[in-house]
């Protein structure tokens, strides 16, 4: 009977270690197919070959530079995450050929030609928008102006719908896109209550955008009527007075209109005088309570100060010093043994 | 120990220092301002570590901001009813205005504030005091000057459109300017140096003046405490207007509930109030 089971179990056991095997394969093979399909988006859109050299982190222009090597790279997870994942690399890259490092010369002012077209074929309104901005009247007189991704950036465009930005991400906008350049104007925006609401969450609060613009980038004087338009969006019963509002004001209002330094001056003196003066007239009250209080617990706490007095004492005769040095020390027990009785 | 909160059986009498709307209107300013300063300090101090947490433990700026309207809605009630009140005593004659025992000012707070310098350093008795102290004329004239200010400030920032129609837009910056340092300027030093030592946290009234609350003080804790006020109706025989049979066991213990609550809830804005003021101090 044990013989009849190992016949059969031999070819059993047999059977088991080929499923086995071949279970191990599935398992592979699909973990081959998921790991294609994670991967294929990518793969799908580099159709022209880009990432072949542009996926590797240590790709670099090697090019002498001031500022060191300038890195090649793009990272292709955030690529495809971004609102242009779709796109293929010279959906924006136009006529890129692989001999452009070579027009070394010109290269700088071709990319930045060639970037502002890029954006403009998709999103001509914007691109009208920005053509007005003083942004754009820099841009035409120094290639040195900002330019759509110099506030946008490339490869990491967000994908947000307008209106339903959260705080944080209007904060970090203004900070990355705006503050790099404006570091100034941002720091001071910090002490700003609009920007303080949003700054603790509070998302419909304006921020440097929401006032200048997204591509316009108004200056915004007090009194224009461009100005009174740009409050309006928020506070419809904006007048030409309301835009006298003095924003972007320094630490303590230095730069402000001297009224508002002169009360800020007063209140500020007023809050550290009564300050001062209050703490002060509380212990001169509080020390006179406390002697009552001791005073009156006289007995306990009494009989603690003779122990400390008589370690003192000992001290003293340890030290060697004269008694009449110490004398004026003696008064204060007693006047608060008085204070007790009163 | 507190007035009247151990009144003993022995107590038919009592003196009654504090109308029913005076103490409502207290109420009214108690509420009102710890809801300001709860819902109001956090953008003052929008760089602390506390400030992102009690905003979001009210449920966000949105909701704190329309707390802090609430609030200001019942302290402008409470300025409205003190000032209506004040103008109807003073129009009808209700009583003297300016004399020993009413809330204006004069020559014997001085006086009375000196002698209480010499009796702080133990060179003399402790003054008379007639029925308000020179320490809650302060508290009460500084709250009165201060609600005006932080209230005329904040609704000038509440309804930034119609002030703009009348007044140019940097009155706005100086609005805000008022608003919040007269606001740090109640919080931290009035209601912690001034108001909660002086009028609750003095010995005999530790933890909490329950008087605020009920009314009313035992006979003899007023004839220890407002000595010239007592004299005064001793002598122009007005004593039987504040004096008044001891209330019902059950209306007393009432009351000292009402100010057990009270003085918890004062104890815990004290220790916030005291954390405002250290922050810009050591930060």
């Amino acid at each position: 009977m044990g013989r009849r089971c190992a016949e059969r179990g031999h070819p059993r056991a047999g059977l088991g270690r080929l499923s086995r095997l071949r279970r191990l394969e599935a398992v592979l093979g699909l973990a081959l197919l998921l790991c294609l399909a994670v991967a294929w988006p990518a793969a799908a859109r580099d159709v022209e070959g880009c990432l072949i050299c542009h996926g590797d982190p240590d790709f670099v222009d090697t090019t002498p530079t001031e500022g060191g090597p300038k890195s090649l790279y793009v990272d292709s997870a955030t690529f495809v995450e971004s609102v242009h994942g779709e796109l293929a690399c010279s959906a924006c890259h136009k006529g890129f050929v692989l001999t452009i490092p070579q027009h070394q010369v010109d290269v700088e002012k071709d990319f930045r030609q060639v970037a502002i077209e890029a954006c403009e074929a998709c999103h001509p309104d914007a691109f009208m928008s920005y053509q007005t901005s003083s942004h754009a009247k820099f841009y035409y007189q120094d290639e040195a102006g900002p330019i759509c991704i110099s506030c946008h950036g490339s490869h990491a465009i967000k994908r947000v719908r307008l209106g339903e930005e959260t705080a944080e991400f209007k904060m970090e906008m203004a900070r990355d896109s705006c503050g790099r350049c404006h570091e100034d104007y941002f720091d001071r925006a910090r002490d700003e209550f609009h920007i303080k609401a949003l700054n603790l969450g509070y998302e419909r609060a304006a921020t440097c955008f929401d006032c200048h613009g997204y591509h316009e980038n108004l200056a915004l004087h007090s009194g224009e009527p461009e100005t009174v338009e740009a409050c309006r969006q928020c506070h419809p019963g904006a007048n030409a007075g309301f835009t006298y509002f003095q924003m972007h004001l320094e630490p303590h209002f230095l730069n402000a209109w001297w009224g508002v330094r002169a009360v800020y001056l007063f209140f500020s003196t007023l809050l550290i005088v009564v300050l001062v003066v209050g703490i002060a007239y509380t212990t001169v009250h509080l020390q006179k309570e406390t002697r009552i209080i001791l005073g009156v617990m006289g007995g306990g706490l009494g009989r603690l100060f003779g122990f400390i007095r008589a370690l003192e004492e000992e001290s003293y005769r340890s030290t060697g010093e004269s008694d009449h040095e110490r004398e004026p020390d003696k008064p204060t027990r007693s006047g608060a043994d008085e204070e007790g009785g009163a | 120990m507190a007035h009247g909160t151990d009144a003993k059986d022995g107590v038919n009498l009592v003196y009654h220092r504090f109308s029913a709307f005076h103490r409502f209107n207290h109420v009214l300013v108690m509420v009102s301002f710890f809801g300001l300063v709860l819902t109001g300090v956090p953008l003052k101090f929008k760089d602390s570590i506390w400030a992102q947490l009690l905003m979001d433990l009210m449920g966000g700026v949105a909701a704190a901001g329309f707390l802090h309207r609430v609030m200001a809605v019942v302290n402008i009630l409470y300025f409205i009813l003190e000032f209506s009140y004040m103008a109807w005593y003073v129009v009808a004659r209700k009583g003297p205005i300016f004399h020993e025992d009413s809330i204006v000012p004069g020559k014997k707070d001085w006086a009375d504030m000196k002698g209480m310098f010499r009796w702080f350093f133990g060179k003399g008795q402790k003054p008379k005091l007639s029925r308000f102290a020179y320490w809650e004329k302060f508290d009460f004239w500084a709250l009165f000057a201060g609600t005006f200010l932080i209230g005329g400030s904040g609704l000038m920032m509440w309804f930034p459109e119609a002030t703009t129609r009348i007044l140019p837009g940097v009155s706005l910056n100086v609005a805000l300017v008022i608003h919040s340092n007269e606001a740090f300027l109640a919080t931290g030093v009035i209601f912690i140096f001034v108001h909660f030592f002086s009028a609750h946290g003095r010995p005999e009234s530790f933890p909490a003046d329950e008087v605020i609350f009920s009314g009313y003080l035992p006979v003899e804790h007023y004839i220890s405490d407002r000595p010239q006020e007592y004299e005064n109706r001793l002598k122009a025989g007005t004593l039987h207007e504040v004096i008044r049979p001891a209330p019902s066991a059950r209306r007393r213990r009432l009351f000292r509930w009402v100010t057990a609550t009270a003085t918890v809830f004062a104890f815990l804005a004290a220790s916030y109030t005291v954390l405002l003021v250290l922050w810009p101090v050591l930060f």
